[in-house]
C-alpha cells in the first residue's frame, strides 16, 4: 500500500493557519515548528516553545511529534530550546497575497479616479454623452446647464446632496428658454399653480378641476433628455410622455379622448367680441351704411373676406386696419357717445374765488363755476396721494346742493381746503412737467403707487406719461400757474391744452385718422388698465355702477375689446387679441392644412339658418370646407360683452381670463368625433403634439445668455 | 431528487421570477417621470453593497450572521440578479460617458470573474476527489520535496541493486526536474494532459528495455512521477480556486469605488432625479 503523503490526525498533522499573511520559507523541506512572526519574521530558529511544569519547577520539550518529538537534550533551566534551525526567509501566504493585491489595487484604483475627478479631464470624464446637436452648436460647457460644473469634484457632493440641483438646471434652462409669461419651470407646462389650475379648469370645462395633478414638480429633462447624441432631438416626445403626468389616460385620440368642451372653441372667451349674424347677415349683406362703396369692393359677402390666413396658416383672424376700419375707422360709437368722450383728460384745473388764489398766481383764476368740477379717473391717479385734498373739498356740499352759491358761502373756513388742493394740483403738474424726464416718470410712478397700490413698470410709464404729455403738461403749468398767457391750443396734437376749459387731454390716434395708425392709442391703452383698477380701489365695478363709473369713452373701447381678470385680480384688457391667447393655449389648431381638403363631405345634414344662407356660401368649395367646422346657429351673440363680462365677474363666471364666460356664439361647437374621422391611426397624424402644446407661449431663445459662449469655447460632446 | 437539485431548482425559480417581474415593471415604465433609471440604479448600488458583504461576513466568522453557505447561494442568485437589473439599468445600451462605460467594463469583469470563480468552485473539488489523495494546498511544496529525495534514493538504490546506471541516468535526464518543483499547472487546469502523455510514453519505452532486477525498482519510481502528477495537478486545482479572488475581490473594489463617484456626479448634475 502506498504510504499517503497527508495526515490529518490531530497527532499527526499541525493545524495550518492558511489566514496568516506569512508563511515559513522552508515549505519545501517542510515548514519549521514554530513559524513566522506575526510582521514576516522567522520565528522558527528554535525546535519548539519549551512549557513550563505545571506543577514542578522547570520546563519541558514541547516539540510535536510530526516534528521528532520531545528532544533528547531538552530545555535549558531558562526555558530555552537546546535546538537551533537555521533562519529562512518568511514568504508571504495565498492569502497575504492577497491582502496586498487588494490593498493596492484599490489604491491604484482610487489614485485614478482621484486623477480623473481633479484632472483637467474631469468634465469629458463624467460626461455620459456627446449632446443634442442644437446645444453642441452653441459651444455650450458643463457650466452652462449644470451649477455643479463650476464648483470642484468635491462641490460635487455638497449638490449631490443638495436637493436643489434641479431646480438650478431648470433656471439654466429658463435663462436662454423662454417659456411663457407665467414662469414656474419645474412646473407641470411650465405654468405657476394658479395657471394651471385656470387652464384645467377652463380647458376641461370644470372636469377634474378640483383635483391637483399628480407631479407636484418636474425637471425639464424629465421629457428633454440630453447626452444622448447628436442626433438626438431634445424636442421628440411620444403621447406616453403626456399620458404619465394626466389623470386621464386613454388609448388614442380616437379612443378616448376626453370631448371637446360644449360648443368649443367658438363659445370660449374670445378676445374680441364679434357677431357674425349682425355682420354678415346684416351689414355684409346689405352693404348699406356709409361704409356701402367700401364694402361693394370686397365682391360678394364670403368667410375669406375677412378670414385669411397668416403668414404661418395657423390663423385666420381679421385685421382691424383691412377689415374693420372700412366701417369702424373714426366712428366708433356706443351706446349713443360722441367721439369726443374717448378722451382721457389728465388735468382739469377748478376755478375757485379770487380770495383762494394764493398769492403769485394767475390772475385768471376767475370765478369759475365749481360745481362743475368733477375731476377725472385719470386725475384722481395723477393726484396720488393728494388725490384728499379734492375729497374734503367737494365734502363740504352735498353733491345734489353743489353751485357756486354754496361754495361761496363756504367762506373763508374754506380757504385752507381750496389752497390745499390748489397747491396740490400745482405739485402735481410741477412734478410731472419737469424737464428731467427721468425725474418725471419717477414721480409718476410714486403717484400711481400712491393712488393703485402698484409701480407701473418703465416701458408703462413711457406709455402712460410720453414725452409729448409731459411738454403739454409743462405750457399748462405756466399758463395757469405762473405769469403769462395761456399756451395755445394745441390744435390737431395728441394732446392738448384747453385753455378755454382748463383741461390737459389727450385725443386718441384713431379719433384724428392718422394716416400711419388708425387703430390702438398706445397711451389710451396704457391708461385703461390702471383706470379700471383705480375705479374698483375706490368701490367694486358691478352692476350700475359698471356703465355709471367708467367713462364712455373707455366703454366704447371695450365693446370690442374683452376686459379679463388677470392673476393678480386686477382687470385687464385683451388689446393684443389672439396673441395672448395663442400664448395661454395649450392647444392649437392649424386652418391651412385643412383649407387644401374637401371637408364637405363631413358636414351634417342641417340647414343653414338664414344670415348664412348666401349665394356664396354653397357655391365656394373653400366656404363649404369653413362650414364643415363652423356651423351657423341662430343663436344672436351678446351685443354687449362689456356689460356681459362684469355681469360674469360679480356672479363669479368669469374668474380667468380663459374660462367661458357664458358668451353665446353663433357657430355650434366642434365635436372630437369629427375630427377623428380624419385624425386617426393610418390616416392623418393624431398624437398628442398634433393639437397640443407642452410649452404654451414658448418664445425665441435667447441669443446671448451671460456666461454662454456661443460657437467658441470647447463644444460640449 | 437530490437535495442540492432541489434547492437549485427553488433558487433558479424565484430567480426567474424576480427576472421577470422586473423586466415587466420596466416594459411598463414608459412614463419618463416614473423614473425607472433611478429605482434600478439605487437598486443596483443596495445589490452591489450587498454582494460586496459577503467578504466582510467572511472575515466575521465568529459573528452570528447566518452561515456563510447561506450567504453564498445569495450571493450566487442575487449576481445572477444583478446582470438583467444593470442591464435594465443601462436601458438596454451601451453606455457613452467615459465613466459609464468604465463603470460598465468593471461591472462585466466583475461578473464574468464570479461566475468564472462560481464555475471553478463547482467544477473542480468533484475532479480533486476523484484524484490523489486529498492534500492541504500550502503542505505541497513539501510533498513534493518529500516524494523528489524518495525518487533520487530509488535512482541510487537501482544503482547498488542492479549495478546499472540506467535507472539513475533515466531520472536524472528525464525526471528530475519534473519531481523537483510543481509543474504543468496550465495543463492541469485546462485538462490537457500532453505533458502526461508524453512522459508515460517516455516512461514505458524505457520500461521495455529494463531487466528483470530493474522493473521493480522503475515502477517504484512511475508511482512516485505519478503521485507527483496528482500533487501538480492538486497545487494547480487548488489555486485557481484561490486566485480567481485576486481577480474578483480587486475588481469588485474597483467597482465600488466607480458606483460611489457614479451616483455622486449623477446626482450632483441632475440625472438622479
Amino acid at each position: 500500500m502506498t504510504e499517503k503523503l497527508q495526515e490529518f490526525g490531530f497527532r499527526d498533522s499541525s493545524y495550518e493557519r492558511v489566514e496568516q499573511p506569512w508563511q515559513c520559507g522552508r515549505l519545501d523541506e517542510g515548514p519549521c515548528p514554530l513559524g513566522p512572526g506575526p510582521r514576516g519574521s522567522c520565528g522558527g530558529r528554535a525546535g519548539c516553545r519549551p512549557l513550563a511544569h505545571a506543577s514542578a519547577a522547570g520546563f519541558r520539550c514541547a516539540r510535536l511529534k510530526e516534528h521528532g518529538g520531545p528532544c533528547t537534550e531538552g530545555p535549558s533551566a531558562g526555558g530555552g530550546c537546546a535546538i537551533e534551525l537555521t533562519a529562512c526567509r518568511p514568504v508571504h501566504s495565498v492569502r497575504g497575497r492577497r491582502t496586498i493585491v487588494v490593498r493596492m489595487s484599490f489604491a491604484f484604483t482610487l489614485g485614478v479616479l482621484l486623477l480623473l475627478l481633479f484632472g483637467p479631464a474631469r468634465d469629458d470624464f463624467v460626461n455620459p454623452g456627446a449632446l443634442s446637436d442644437a446645444h453642441h452648436r452653441l459651444g455650450l460647457d458643463c457650466a452652462g446647464c449644470h451649477g455643479a460644473a463650476e464648483g470642484g469634484a468635491v462641490d460635487w457632493l455638497r449638490w449631490a446632496l443638495d436637493g436643489n440641483v434641479d431646480s438650478d438646471m431648470a433656471n439654466r434652462c429658463k435663462q436662454c428658454h423662454m417659456l411663457s409669461d407665467d414662469q414656474a419651470p419645474r412646473n407641470p407646462h411650465g405654468l405657476t399653480d394658479e395657471r394651471l389650475r385656470e387652464l384645467r379648469a377652463g380647458q376641461l370645462g370644470g372636469e377634474g378641476a378640483a383635483a391637483d395633478w399628480m407631479v407636484p414638480t418636474m425637471s425639464c429633462s424629465a421629457c428633454h433628455q440630453e447626452h444622448r447624441g447628436r442626433e438626438r432631438k431634445l424636442t421628440a416626445t411620444s403621447d406616453a410622455d403626456c399620458q404619465g403626468c394626466h389623470v386621464r389616460s386613454f388609448a388614442s385620440f380616437e379612443k378616448g379622448h376626453p370631448e371637446f368642451p360644449a360648443a368649443w372653441p367658438h363659445e370660449q372667451r374670445q378676445p374680441v367680441a364679434f357677431d357674425h349674424k349682425a355682420h354678415y347677415g346684416g351689414l355684409f349683406a346689405k352693404g348699406a351704411g356709409e361704409a356701402g362703396p367700401s364694402l361693394a369692393a370686397w365682391g360678394e359677402p364670403r368667410c375669406t373676406i375677412c378670414h385669411e390666413p397668416d403668414a404661418a396658416g395657423r390663423d385666420m383672424r381679421p385685421r382691424f386696419e383691412q377689415h374693420c376700419q372700412v366701417c369702424h375707422g373714426g366712428r366708433m360709437t356706443y351706446r349713443g357717445g360722441s367721439v369726443d368722450d374717448m378722451a382721457l383728460r389728465f388735468v382739469q384745473f377748478p376755478w375757485f374765488d379770487e380770495g383762494a388764489r394764493p398769492e403769485g398766481w394767475s390772475e385768471e383764476f376767475g370765478a369759475m363755476d365749481p360745481s362743475e368740477v368733477s375731476i377725472s379717473v385719470e386725475m384722481r391717479i395723477l393726484l396720488g396721494d393728494d388725490a384728499g385734498t379734492y375729497t374734503r373739498l367737494m365734502a363740504r356740499v352735498d353733491e345734489d346742493e353743489r353751485s357756486p352759491e354754496a361754495f361761496l358761502e363756504m367762506g373763508e373756513d374754506a380757504q385752507a381746503d381750496v389752497t390745499a388742493f390748489l397747491t396740490a394740483l400745482k405739485r402735481m403738474l410741477t412734478e410731472l412737467a419737469q424737464a428731467d424726464r427721468e425725474q418725471a416718470l419717477a414721480a409718476l410712478a410714486r403717484r400711481f403707487e400712491a393712488s393703485l397700490g402698484v409701480k407701473p413698470t418703465q416701458a408703462e410709464r413711457e406709455l402712460l406719461w410720453p414725452a409729448a404729455l409731459q411738454k403739454r403738461a409743462g405750457e399748462a403749468l405756466k399758463a395757469w400757474f405762473a405769469e403769462g398767457e395761456a399756451g395755445d391750443d394745441a390744435g390737431p396734437a395728441r394732446f392738448r391744452v384747453d385753455a378755454e376749459n382748463f383741461c390737459l387731454d389727450l385725443t386718441p390716434i384713431f379719433q384724428r385718422r392718422a394716416p400711419d395708425r388708425a387703430h390702438g392709442d398706445p397711451t389710451l391703452q396704457a391708461w385703461i388698465p390702471f383706470i379700471l383698477r383705480r375705479l374698483e380701489r375706490e368701490r367694486p365695478l358691478v352692476g350700475a355702477d359698471v356703465a355709471r363709473r367708467i367713462p364712455a369713452g373707455i366703454q366704447r373701447c371695450l365693446k370690442c375689446h374683452n376686459v379679463d381678470r388677470a392673476a393678480d385680480g386686477t382687470l385687464q384688457v385683451d388689446w393684443t387679441g389672439h396673441e395672448i391667447r395663442r400664448r395661454e393655449r395649450l392647444d392649437r389648431f392649424v386652418h391651412a392644412p385643412h383649407l387644401g381638403q374637401d371637408l364637405a363631405a363631413l358636414r351634417g345634414a342641417a340647414p343653414l339658418p338664414a344670415w348664412a344662407r348666401l349665394p356664396a356660401l354653397e357655391g365656394d368649395p373653400l366656404m363649404r370646407n369653413c362650414l364643415t367646422c363652423h356651423v351657423p346657429t341662430e343663436h344672436d351673440a351678446h351685443d354687449d360683452f362689456f356689460l356681459h363680462f362684469f355681469q360674469g365677474a360679480k356672479d363669479g363666471v368669469v374668474p380667468g381670463r380663459t374660462k367661458a364666460h357664458g358668451a353665446r356664439s353663433n357657430f355650434s361647437g366642434i365635436s372630437r368625433a369629427l375630427c377623428a374621422t380624419c385624425h386617426a391611426p393610418g390616416q392623418v397624424r393624431s398624437d398628442c403634439l398634433t393639437c397640443h402644446v407642452y410649452h404654451p407661449g414658448a418664445r425665441a431663445t435667447r441669443a446671448e445668455r451671460p456666461g454662454v459662449a456661443r460657437g467658441g469655447g470647447a463644444p460640449g460632446r | 431528487m437530490t437535495r442540492v437539485f432541489a434547492r437549485r431548482l427553488r433558487n433558479g425559480s424565484i430567480l426567474v421570477a424576480a427576472i421577470a417581474g422586473l423586466l415587466l415593471w420596466y416594459g411598463r415604465q414608459d412614463d419618463p417621470l416614473d423614473q425607472p433609471q433611478r429605482v434600478t440604479g439605487w437598486l443596483l448600488v443596495a445589490l452591489v453593497a450587498f454582494l460586496a458583504l459577503y467578504s466582510v461576513r467572511k472575515k466575521l466568522a465568529v459573528v452570528p450572521l447566518g452561515s456563510s453557505a447561506t450567504w453564498l447561494q445569495w450571493h450566487v442568485y442575487i449576481g445572477l440578479f444583478g446582470i438583467v437589473l444593470f442591464v435594465t439599468h443601462n436601458g438596454w445600451h451601451a453606455p457613452t460617458g467615459t465613466l459609464e462605460s468604465v463603470l460598465a467594463v468593471l461591472f462585466v469583469l466583475v461578473t464574468a470573474s464570479g461566475l468564472g470563480g462560481l464555475h471553478v468552485s463547482r467544477r473542480i473539488p468533484p475532479r480533486l476527489a476523484r484524484r490523489g489523495e486529498e492534500v492541504i494546498y500550502e503542505r505541497v511544496p513539501a510533498f513534493i520535496h518529500r516524494l523528489a529525495g524518495r525518487a533520487q534514493e530509488l535512482a541510487l538504490e537501482s544503482v547498488t541493486k542492479t549495478r546499472s546506471r540506467a535507472i539513475a541516468d533515466f531520472h536524472a535526464a528525464e525526471l528530475a526536474g519534473f519531481l523537483a518543483r510543481p509543474t504543468d499547472r496550465l495543463e492541469h487546469i485546462l485538462g490537457w494532459g500532453t505533458a502526461h502523455r508524453r512522459r508515460e510514453h517516455a516512461m514505458a519505452e524505457f520500461r521495455t528495455c529494463l531487466g528483470p532486477e530493474e522493473t521493480p525498482v522503475f515502477d517504484a519510481l512511475t508511482d512516485l512521477v505519478r503521485r507527483k502528477e496528482d500533487l501538480d495537478f492538486h497545487r494547480a486545482n487548488q489555486g485557481l480556486l484561490k486566485y480567481w479572488f485576486f481577480v474578483h475581490v480587486p475588481l469588485t473594489h474597483a467597482l465600488l469605488l466607480f458606483t460611489a463617484a457614479h451616483v455622486v456626479v449623477v446626482h450632483a448634475f441632475g440625472g438622479g432625479r
